[in-house]
């Protein structure tokens, strides 16, 4: 049976109840706190992985030292962000939130988890985008993403269904390229919606899977838990909590610390110079056309918060990017038939690495990333 | 065209020269010492190594000479090379290209062999294919005039440049045999080295012993070294910049391990590039745009103002070039010495 939603003065009641459940007990028991807890629409318990050089508890008490976030429990890793009240603009509100760590990854990902309404969760968000360097979002490419929720039915005893999902498509108009976003709901099995999404040329954001109670061949017909997963390891769960966190958050989460290992030590002051390059073999032969190279010469030249320098923009591209956030760089090729190379500078971040490959992913295409060298190691092996 | 945008245009040709020159001489280095992926037994290259001339060279006796390539196939044989992807417009400047092939046409000491010589080398003017049959004629002409003038192992081998369906650097004999027959057949019929091999291998290498364009190295700098500084600046709220102190010996210290000469072997006959030199006239060119403070103290500390650019980085440094009104440097000048060389040292 759907929930109803909570009236007005309900909802204030429940924020309340949230601020108080978050700030009694330590990580553990808050958690298991969290995992009972019924949750009434519009609130949904809302998590997103987060990924730091040391440990995104350090970075949120370095942010409580600039008062930028309130320590609201001294035994556990629990923060509050203040906000505006969207009804009384004088009025503050706290948003309360739980760092989580994870059993088998390191400390440098956690989960930051809260129990909210979607407003103030994109309040939030929004904060976490703020403190990038310093607070960095796994980003999973669409690859990723679908094998993100196929692995969850190796993981789990349920039948798992994808419900809905996002994506983005591109429209081809007159002048220039534009890309629209397309929501579709479906009734289909993963295999099944994860084909036809790349039959379509879509580009995935966000995919909601059901998770079904399953005995023998025989499966429920409510699920016991919904969840929504975003490209930005977002996910947004409806139902168990413990299900939710030890499939699919703790997936996200391996995943995203492979992913940043991967990109790690590349830079050539940390390599000793010893150079560490990586490759993006596209499946078409891409840059035997100009367009296409000259196409993504224009797409780098926007990449947002960055310094550049064409040296090449036809019949080859080459062209360095200067990461602004961090000051990493990194000089590109693209090479013909199908080859991008990425060739770390002096300093060259995991986060500016991700940060770049994201970006080439979802505005030029998607690759398969390799290492530049004799070995040519693929990610996805690794990973 | 103005002058204006021939200036622009010759300026960003020097550039692109420049990059092209490395990437081929490192194409062939690549050619001769190395079988498919994997390098030849004993064969080693060497950017600008210093060689020594012996008693009976033809231009200078006992002398070190510094081809910008020397590349050992096996014990038994190598190559000397000078590269040019343009020439000069006046003929008569090429001369002193000839006369340097002349003067590595010689049984030149230091090698890596256990005695520094080597059994067979050939002498070989590397040069972008729209130049080499005009040397090659040239070459001719000079040697119907005065034999002496050309070796005896003197060839000329083109180089180009070719995206296609692959991206690559093809090399072919224009004049002159080969001694080394697999080599020979190899140049005699042109081959392709693939640009992905090259970047494979050498994927850090931007410069070799002759000074870049500096507009190139100012691009480097500000794109690259200057941000990797910035976390230990201070930021100045009047004028909008990050002040950055740079020393011009660390840098060259870091440019040389990262993108130069320490990137590749090393031992006693290697050169080292780049040098503080070409570094410190890239930070005073920056002092004459007003982008840095020249040091005051007696040190090589300068101070640089640094900024993100909006606009491309290389733009943005060849219209400062062209405003400032930077005396034009002759068309081959990225092969010339920006300070005169000293008698006893050779290009």
């Amino acid at each position: 049976m759907k929930a109803e939603t909570l009236s007005f003065s309900e909802q204030r009641d429940f924020d309340v109840y949230i601020q108080a459940l978050l700030t009694s007990g330590t990580n553990d028991e808050i958690f298991q706190k969290l995992v009972d807890l019924e949750v009434p629409p519009p609130f949904r318990i809302r998590i997103k992985v987060l990924y730091a050089n040391t440990s995104p508890v350090e970075v949120a008490e370095m942010l409580v030292n600039r008062q930028l976030l309130t320590r609201t429990a001294s035994g556990s890793h629990t923060y509050a962000y203040e906000i505006e009240s969207n009804e009384q603009k004088s009025k503050r509100l706290q948003l309360p939130f739980l760092f989580k760590s994870f059993d088998d990854i390191g400390p440098k990902l956690s989960a930051a988890i809260s129990v909210c309404k979607t407003d103030h969760w994109q309040k939030l968000r929004r904060f976490f985008k703020r403190q990038y360097p310093s607070l960095v979002p796994v980003l999973l490419s669409q690859s990723e993403l679908i094998k993100a929720a196929d692995a969850l039915k190796q993981f789990s005893n349920h039948e798992v269904r994808v419900k809905a999902f996002s994506a983005q498509e591109t429209i081809r108009g007159t002048t220039k390229k534009k890309r629209k976003s397309v929501r579709e709901w479906t009734d289909e099995e993963l295999d099944e919606a994860l084909s036809s999404i790349q039959e379509r040329h879509q580009y995935l954001t966000s995919i909601d899977v059901d998770f079904f109670p399953k005995v023998g061949e025989f499966t429920h017909v409510r699920p016991k838990v919904s969840c929504k997963l975003r490209k930005d390891a977002e996910i947004e769960v409806t139902g168990s909590l413990k299900i939710a966190f030890d499939v699919v958050v703790s997936q996200i989460a391996r995943i995203g610390e492979k992913k940043l290992q991967f990109f790690g030590r590349r830079g050539l002051r940390e390599s000793q110079y010893s150079p560490r390059p990586l490759a993006i073999d596209f499946l078409r032969h891409l840059f035997v056309e100009t367009k296409n190279v000259r196409s993504l010469v224009h797409i780098l030249r926007k990449y947002p918060h960055s310094m550049h320098s064409v040296a090449h923009g036809n019949p080859y591209a080459n062209l360095r990017i200067t990461d602004l956030f961090d000051d990493s760089s990194f000089d590109v090729w693209a090479i013909p038939p199908e080859r991008m190379i990425l060739i770390p500078g002096l300093k060259a971040s995991e986060a500016a690495f991700e940060r770049l490959i994201q970006y080439i992913f979802e505005t030029f295409r998607e690759g398969k990333l390799i290492t530049y060298d004799r070995e040519r190691r693929a990610f996805e092996a690794i990973a | 065209m103005t002058e204006k945008d021939a200036h622009l245009r010759q300026l960003h040709d020097d550039i692109v020269d420049y990059s092209q020159t490395v990437i081929a001489l490192l194409a062939f280095a690549a050619l001769i010492t190395h079988e498919r992926e994997s390098v030849r037994e004993n064969a080693e290259f060497g950017i600008g190594r210093r060689m020594t001339t012996s008693s009976m060279n033809m231009v200078k006796q006992k002398s070190d000479v510094h081809p910008d390539l020397v590349a050992q196939k096996s014990f038994s044989y190598g190559i000397v090379a000078e590269t040019k992807k343009s020439l000069h417009r006046e003929r008569l400047q090429w001369a002193r290209h000839l006369e340097r092939l002349r003067k590595y046409d010689d049984q030149l000491i230091g090698w890596w062999t256990p005695t520094e010589s080597i059994d067979h080398s050939d002498t070989i003017m590397l040069i972008h294919q729209s130049r080499g049959r005009q040397f090659t004629d040239f070459l001719k002409e000079e040697k119907d005039r005065d034999p002496s003038t050309v070796g005896p192992t003197t060839c000329v081998v083109e180089f180009t440049h070719s995206v296609e369906t692959e991206d690559y650097f093809f090399l072919r004999l224009e004049h002159g045999t080969i001694q080394d027959k697999e080599l020979s057949k190899q140049l005699s019929e042109g081959t392709p080295v693939p640009l992905d091999d090259i970047m494979r291998s050498f994927p850090n290498i931007r410069y070799y012993d002759a000074p870049p364009p500096i507009v190139l190295l100012l691009e480097h700098l500000w794109t690259d070294y200057f941000p990797a500084m910035r976390s230990n600046a201070t930021y100045d709220e009047k004028n909008k910049v990050w002040k950055i102190m740079a020393s011009v010996s660390r840098t060259t210290e870091e440019f040389k391990k990262a993108y130069g000469s320490g990137a590749l072997q090393k031992d006693a006959r290697s050169v080292e590039f780049p040098t503080t030199k070409w570094i410190r006239e890239a930070f005073d060119r920056l002092v004459k745009y007003k982008m840095a403070f020249p040091p005051s103290d007696g040190s090589d500390n300068y101070i640089i103002f640094f900024k993100p650019f909006r606009i491309d980085v290389r733009r943005r440094f060849l219209t400062l070039e062209i405003r400032k009104s930077v005396r034009r440097a002759p068309r081959d000048s990225k092969q010339l010495r920006l300070v005169p060389l000293q008698e006893d040292q050779e290009e």
